[in-house]
C-alpha cells in the first residue's frame, strides 16, 4: 500500500489523475480503517486528505457551504447549521458516539454511500448539492443523483468531494429526523426518516421526505409527500400517509432487522413525527 | 462492630489499574516470542481427510504447524472444575473431526501474528463434509448425525443419541400434587445463546524458565485447574508447570475454560520459545457461550397461592463439546427449585450435543435459564388464580429456618447436600423493592407507550458444598505488615481487596497493612478458583481461619513479652494489650521480637476451608418499563434490585457486582443474540452486530443491599457475583405482559418480535 499526504487540492487532484490501481481517500477513517482491518478493502493507494483546507462552514447569502472535511461533531454544534439547517445538526448529534463524531467527516459519510448514513436523509430534504473536483475543474451534482447503489456513488476515480451546499431553511419550516437502532449509541440505523415541510392553515405544503436504510440508497418518498400536501392535515391524512409510505420503501432483511419490521417502522416513524408536529402529543 | 469489613475500602489494585501499569497478561513482551493463530473449520460437521502444511511451513517466520497429525491426543474436558471432573472427556487438542463452524483444525506458530495468520491461509485441507444437526430436539432422535463417534471419549452418556447426560429426581408425588391443584398450567420457555464479552479476550503467554519449567501466564479464573489439565494434556508432571494469573479484564465464567493454555504450552515445549495466543473478538464470540435451554414447566397451584406441584423438564444444548454440560443442567434445577415451597416436585434434565458453538460456564450457570421459566410461570399462575404476583411470591418462597428436599436430591453433577436456610432477608427485599419502584403507581398508558411493572425473585449458592476448597497463607513482617497469599482468583471482581479486608478485620489492623498476592501456583496455596460464587464465602473463610491462627500466635508472643497469661490479653489497633495492666506491645515490636530477638521464628499460618453448606444469597428485582406500541421497543425506565448477600464485606464492590449483573441481564433480555446462517455459522460475531448495552442504554438503577448474617460465612458474608443475573429476563417479560398483555416465553424480547406479536395478538415465541 502506498500512502500519499497531499497538502493542497491541486496536488491531490494531480495524484488522483495519474494513479493506477485502486485508490482510497482517507478522511476521518471511521469507515475505511474498519474495512481495511477487516480485510474487505485492500487499498493499493491511500491518499490521506486530512491536511486539505476543507474544514469549514460558510454562510454566503442564503446559501450554506460545508467543507467535506468538517467533522460531524462540528456540524452538530455549529450555530449557523443549528439556525439554518437544524435537521442536519440534529441528525449529526444522533450519529455514532462522541469519539466517532469527532473523527468522522460529512464528506466521508456521503462518499461512503451507505444507505444507512445518518446525515444523508437530512441533506436530501435540504436539496443539497455535492461539489466534486478533478484536475480539469468542478461539477455539481444534486445529492439524490449522487448515489448509485449501496456503497456506490457516481464519483469518478480522479475526483475528490469538495463541499456540500444548500439553501438556508426558513424559520417557518417544520422538520423532524427519526432513527431506530439496536441501542442508543454506536448502532447502525435500522431505519431513518427525515421530514421537512410547512404548515399553513391546517394544510401541509412544500413537503419533502427522505428515507434511510430501506432501499439500496437513501430515497425520497415522493408519493407520500405529494399525498400529504393534498388534503387537510388531520388524523385520517396521517394514517393514510403512514400506509402509503410503507409501499415506497423496499427494505431488506439482514442481521440487524427484518424487511417486514423496517417497512412498518417507516410508517411508525412518520406517524409519530407527524403527530408530534401536529399537536405536540401522540395518538391514541 | 467491624472496622475493616463493611467499609468501602479502595481496591488494592485500583491505582495500578487506573494508571495503566503493566498488569495484564498481554503487558509483557518476551524475546523470540511466537504468535499462534488458528485455522478454523468452515463446516459444521466434517472429517479432515488430509492437511497439506508444506506451503505454510515454507514461509519465512513459521516455526511450527500443529494439527491432529502431530499434536498429542489426550481426551480431556476443557471445563476447569474440581477433580475428578464432572464433565465428559470429549475434547482433544486437535481432532480429525470438526464439529462446528469455528472448530480448531490446526494452528501456526510464527514470529509475528501477521505471518501466523497468513500461514493459516496456506494450509490446504480436504474435508469430507458430514450432515450436521442444529436442533437439540432432533439431535436426540434415532438417525440423527452422531457428533461424538470417536472411540476414546469418556463420560458421554449416550453418544449414539448425542446425549451427554441426563438426570431425574422426584420429591413427593406429582400425581397427588396436580390432583390437589385448582389451577394447572403447562408452558414451554426458551432462552437463547449469549456470550460473556469480557473486555479482555482469552489470552495466554507461555515460556520455559531457566530450569526448563513451563510457565503459563494466563487470563484464567482457574489457575490450579489449568495446571492440572495442562499437565494431563501435555503429558508432563504437574511439578513442571507454573501457572500465573495477572490482573484480568473480566471473566464471567468464560475463563473457567482451559483450552488454549496447553496449545501455547505445547508450542513452547516443542520449540523452546515463548508463545502467545490472543483471541480476536470474532474468535471470542465462539469460544464459549451460555447454554440455550428449552424448559417445559407444568405447575399446579391452589387458589390461595399454595404451590402443589412443579414438574420441570429441561433440554440443554451444549453445542459441539460437553464443557460444563451436566453441571449446568443440574444447576438449572438445584439453584432454582429450592426457592419455592412445594412438596411435589420432579426435575428432569437432558443435555445434548449439536453442531453449534460450545456452551460453558456463564454467570448464573443454568439458574438464569431456569428462573426465566419459573418466574414467568409464577406470574402466569398469579393471573390465573387472580392473585397479585408479588403476593404470590411472598407466599411461595422459602423462609429462614426452612429447608427444601431439593437441596438433598440435586447437587452439581451429582446428589446434593441437605441444608437449612440460616439467613434469608427476601421478605424485606420484596417490601423495600415494592416501595422503591412505586409498584403500579403510575398511569398505564402514556400516548403510544404502555407502562408495565414486573418483578422476579431469585437465589444462587455460595460455592459448591463439600467440593470447593480455598486456602490462604499469612506471614508477618517486622514492620507489622502482613503478606496474604491466596489461590483465590480476582478476575476484576475486587476479591483481592475483600480478602484483604477479611484478613485485616481478623488481625485487627487497617487493610492497608495487608499485601495481597494471589493466583500463582508456585507461590500461593491451592484454591479451586473463581466460580460458583465461591470466593468471598469459601476463600474468605480460609483467610479468616488463617488470620485467626496468626492472631493467636501474635497474642501468644505479645503475652510473653508482657509477661501476661493469654487469657488476660486482647488484640486491638495493631497492638496486644493487657486487660489487667493496660500495658501494650505493638505488632511491630512483636514481629521484630519473633524475627530477631527471642525464640526466633517466622509468624506464619496457613489454613484451608471447605463448607458443608452453600448458603444462597437472595434478591428481589422490580422493573418499570414502557413498551412503544408503534415500534415494539422496550424502554426500561427504572430497575430496582434489593439483595441479601449476608454481610457485604465491601458494599461498593458488592453493589458493583449487582449493577454489572443487572446490566448484563437486561442486555441479554433485550438486545443480545446469536444469529446463525444455515451452516450454523455465527453471522454477527462482532460488537458492530452483537449489541451489548452501552453506558447510554443503562436505565435508572437502584441497588439496595439488605444485610443478613450468615452464620457459616466470614463475618456473616454470602456470595453476590451471580445471583442478580437471574432477574432481568423474567422481570422484564412479566412487565411486558403487564404493559401490553402479551406473554413472551422466548428470549430476547426484540422490537421485531414485540411488534409482530402486537400485530398478531396473543402470545409470542414458544407455544403454550
Amino acid at each position: 500500500m502506498k500512502v500519499y499526504s497531499p497538502e493542497t487540492i491541486e496536488e491531490t487532484t494531480k495524484i488522483l489523475g495519474k494513479l493506477k490501481g485502486n485508490v482510497h481517500l482517507l478522511a476521518g477513517g471511521t469507515d475505511l480503517v474498519v474495512k481495511v482491518k477487516e480485510g474487505t478493502v485492500l487499498p493499493e493507494n491511500l491518499i490521506n486528505i486530512r491536511k486539505l483546507p476543507l474544514d469549514y462552514i460558510k454562510e454566503e447569502g442564503n446559501q450554506l457551504r460545508i467543507g467535506a472535511l468538517t467533522s460531524i461533531e462540528t456540524i452538530h454544534r455549529s450555530k449557523p447549521i443549528r439556525t439554518y439547517a437544524p435537521i442536519l445538526s440534529d441528525a449529526a448529534g444522533k450519529m455514532g458516539s462522541p469519539q466517532i463524531r469527532n473523527l468522522a467527516t460529512i464528506g466521508g459519510n456521503i462518499a461512503n454511500a451507505s444507505p444507512a448514513a445518518d446525515t444523508v436523509p437530512p441533506l436530501f430534504v435540504l436539496n443539497a448539492q455535492i461539489v466534486l473536483k478533478d484536475q480539469k475543474g468542478s461539477r455539481v451534482i444534486p445529492i439524490e443523483k449522487f448515489f448509485s447503489g449501496p456503497g456506490e456513488n457516481v464519483m469518478r476515480r480522479d475526483e475528490i468531494l469538495m463541499e456540500i451546499t444548500f439553501r438556508k431553511c426558513a424559520q417557518s419550516d417544520e422538520w423532524f429526523f427519526s432513527k431506530l437502532g439496536q441501542r442508543k449509541a454506536l448502532a447502525i440505523s435500522k431505519v431513518s426518516l427525515a421530514f421537512r415541510g410547512k404548515v399553513n392553515q391546517n394544510r401541509l405544503t412544500d413537503v419533502s421526505i427522505a428515507l434511510g436504510a430501506v432501499a439500496p440508497t437513501v430515497i425520497y418518498a415522493q408519493r407520500t409527500a405529494r399525498f400529504l400536501e393534498s388534503k387537510t392535515f388531520d388524523s385520517a391524512l396521517i394514517d393514510e400517509a403512514s400506509r402509503i409510505i410503507q409501499e415506497e420503501a423496499s427494505p431488506i432483511s439482514d442481521i440487524r432487522s427484518t424487511s417486514e419490521y423496517r417497512r412498518r417502522m417507516v410508517g411508525a416513524l412518520l406517524k409519530q413525527g407527524l403527530w408530534e408536529l401536529k399537536a405536540g402529543v401522540s395518538p391514541d | 462492630m467491624f472496622k475493616e469489613v463493611g467499609r468501602n475500602v479502595p481496591r488494592v489494585d485500583g491505582y495500578a489499574l487506573v494508571r495503566g501499569k503493566p498488569v495484564f497478561t498481554d503487558d509483557i513482551d518476551l524475546k523470540d516470542m511466537l504468535f499462534i493463530k488458528f485455522l478454523r473449520s468452515p463446516h459444521p460437521h466434517a472429517i479432515i481427510k488430509s492437511i497439506d502444511t508444506s506451503q505454510a511451513e515454507k514461509m519465512e517466520g513459521v516455526a511450527l504447524v500443529l494439527s491432529y497429525e502431530n499434536a498429542p491426543r489426550v481426551p480431556h474436558t476443557t471445563a476447569g472444575q474440581g477433580y475428578p471432573e464432572p464433565s465428559p472427556y470429549d475434547t482433544v487438542m486437535f481432532d480429525r473431526k470438526v464439529r462446528f463452524v469455528g472448530d480448531r483444525v490446526a494452528c501456526v506458530a510464527a514470529t509475528s501474528p501477521e505471518v501466523a495468520e497468513e500461514a493459516t491461509k496456506k494450509l490446504s485441507v480436504e474435508y469430507e463434509v458430514l450432515p450436521p444437526v442444529f436442533d437439540p430436539e432432533w439431535a436426540m432422535r434415532d438417525g440423527a448425525p452422531i457428533i461424538h463417534d470417536e472411540k476414546d471419549s469418556q463420560g458421554i452418556l449416550d453418544p449414539q443419541h448425542n446425549l451427554v447426560g441426563e438426570v431425574e429426581v422426584k420429591v413427593g408425588s406429582l400425581e397427588k400434587g396436580f390432583k390437589e391443584a385448582d389451577v394447572i398450567l403447562e408452558r414451554r420457555y426458551e432462552v437463547h445463546y449469549a456470550q460473556h464479552t469480557p473486555i479482555e479476550p482469552h489470552i495466554v503467554i507461555t515460556w520455559l524458565d531457566e530450569n526448563g519449567r513451563l510457565v503459563i501466564r494466563s487470563a484464567t479464573q482457574v489457575p490450579f485447574h489449568t495446571r492440572r489439565i495442562c499437565a494431563n494434556v501435555l503429558g508432563i508432571p504437574i511439578q513442571r508447570i507454573r501457572v500465573v494469573k495477572p490482573r484480568i479484564g473480566g471473566g464471567f465464567g468464560v475463563k473457567q475454560e482451559v483450552y488454549l493454555d496447553y496449545v501455547a504450552g505445547w508450542i513452547t515445549l516443542q520449540t523452546g520459545r515463548p508463545a502467545k495466543i490472543e483471541l480476536t473478538r470474532e474468535e471470542e464470540f465462539i469460544s464459549r457461550t451460555r447454554h440455550p435451554i428449552i424448559t417445559l414447566l407444568k405447575a399446579g397451584a391452589k387458589r390461595d397461592g399454595t404451590l402443589t406441584a412443579l414438574d420441570m423438564r429441561i433440554l440443554s444444548n451444549t453445542g459441539a463439546y460437553g464443557s460444563h454440560a451436566t453441571t449446568v443442567m443440574y444447576n438449572t434445577g438445584s439453584k432454582v427449585l429450592p426457592l419455592y415451597r412445594c412438596p411435589n416436585v420432579r426435575f428432569q434434565g437432558r443435555v445434548v450435543y449439536t453442531n453449534l458453538p460450545v456452551a460453558g460456564a456463564y454467570r448464573g450457570y443454568g439458574a438464569t435459564q431456569g428462573y426465566f421459566a419459573t418466574e414467568s410461570m409464577l406470574d402466569e399462575l398469579a393471573e390465573e388464580i387472580g392473585m397479585d404476583p408479588v403476593e404470590l411470591r411472598k407466599e411461595v418462597h422459602i423462609k429462614e429456618g426452612e429447608t427444601s428436599p431439593i437441596f438433598q436430591a440435586l447437587g452439581e453433577g451429582r446428589e446434593g447436600i441437605s441444608q437449612v436456610i440460616s439467613s434469608c432477608k427476601l421478605p424485606q427485599c420484596i417490601e423495600e423493592g415494592l416501595k422503591l419502584i412505586g409498584w403500579k403507581k403510575k398511569p398505564k398508558e402514556e400516548g403510544r407507550m404502555s407502562r408495565g411493572y414486573g418483578c422476579a425473585i431469585m437465589m444462587q449458592g455460595s460455592g459448591i458444598p463439600a467440593i470447593d476448597m480455598g486456602a490462604a497463607l499469612i506471614k508477618m513482617n517486622e514492620d507489622g505488615s502482613f503478606n496474604l497469599l491466596v489461590g483465590a482468583t480476582d478476575l476484576g471482581t475486587g476479591s483481592d481487596t475483600i480478602l484483604a479486608q477479611i484478613a485485616a478485620e481478623a488481625l485487627k489492623v487497617p487493610t492497608k497493612k495487608i499485601i495481597v498476592y494471589s493466583s500463582d501456583t508456585d507461590l500461593t496455596p491451592f484454591d479451586v478458583g473463581a466460580y460458583a460464587s465461591s470466593t468471598t464465602y469459601i476463600s474468605g473463610g480460609a483467610v479468616l481461619k488463617t488470620a485467626e491462627r496468626v492472631l493467636e500466635e501474635i497474642i501468644r508472643i505479645g503475652g510473653e513479652m508482657l509477661n501476661e497469661a493469654e487469657g488476660e490479653l486482647i488484640a486491638k489497633d495493631a497492638q496486644v494489650i493487657s486487660k489487667r495492666t493496660g500495658r501494650s506491645v505493638t505488632y511491630e515490636e512483636i514481629a521484630k521480637n519473633s524475627l530477631y530477638e527471642r525464640d526466633q521464628h517466622q509468624i506464619i499460618g496457613s489454613m484451608s476451608h471447605i463448607s458443608s453448606q452453600s448458603p444462597p444469597p437472595f434478591a428481589a428485582h422490580f422493573v418499570e418499563l414502557l413498551v412503544d406500541r408503534g415500534t415494539g421497543k422496550v424502554k426500561v425506565e427504572r430497575y430496582v434490585a434489593c439483595v441479601d448477600c449476608g454481610t457485604p464485606i465491601n458494599p461498593k464492590l458488592a453493589e458493583g457486582q449487582v449493577e454489572g449483573s443487572i446490566i448484563n441481564g437486561i442486555s441479554y433480555a433485550l438486545t443480545e443474540q446469536f444469529i446463525f446462517d444455515k451452516n450454523g455459522r455465527m453471522m454477527n460475531a462482532s460488537f458492530q452486530d452483537y449489541k451489548i448495552f452501552s453506558a447510554m442504554d443503562i436505565p435508572e438503577l437502584k441497588v439496595v443491599l439488605i444485610p443478613s448474617h450468615e452464620p457459616s460465612g466470614p463475618f456473616g458474608a454470602k456470595s453476590v457475583g451471580e445471583v442478580n443475573i437471574n432477574g432481568p429476563c423474567p422481570a422484564i417479560a412479566n412487565a411486558i405482559w403487564d404493559a401490553i398483555g402479551i406473554r413472551f416465553r422466548e428470549t430476547p424480547f426484540t422490537p421485531e418480535r414485540i411488534l409482530r406479536a402486537l400485530t398478531l395478538g396473543g402470545s409470542s415465541g414458544a407455544r403454550t
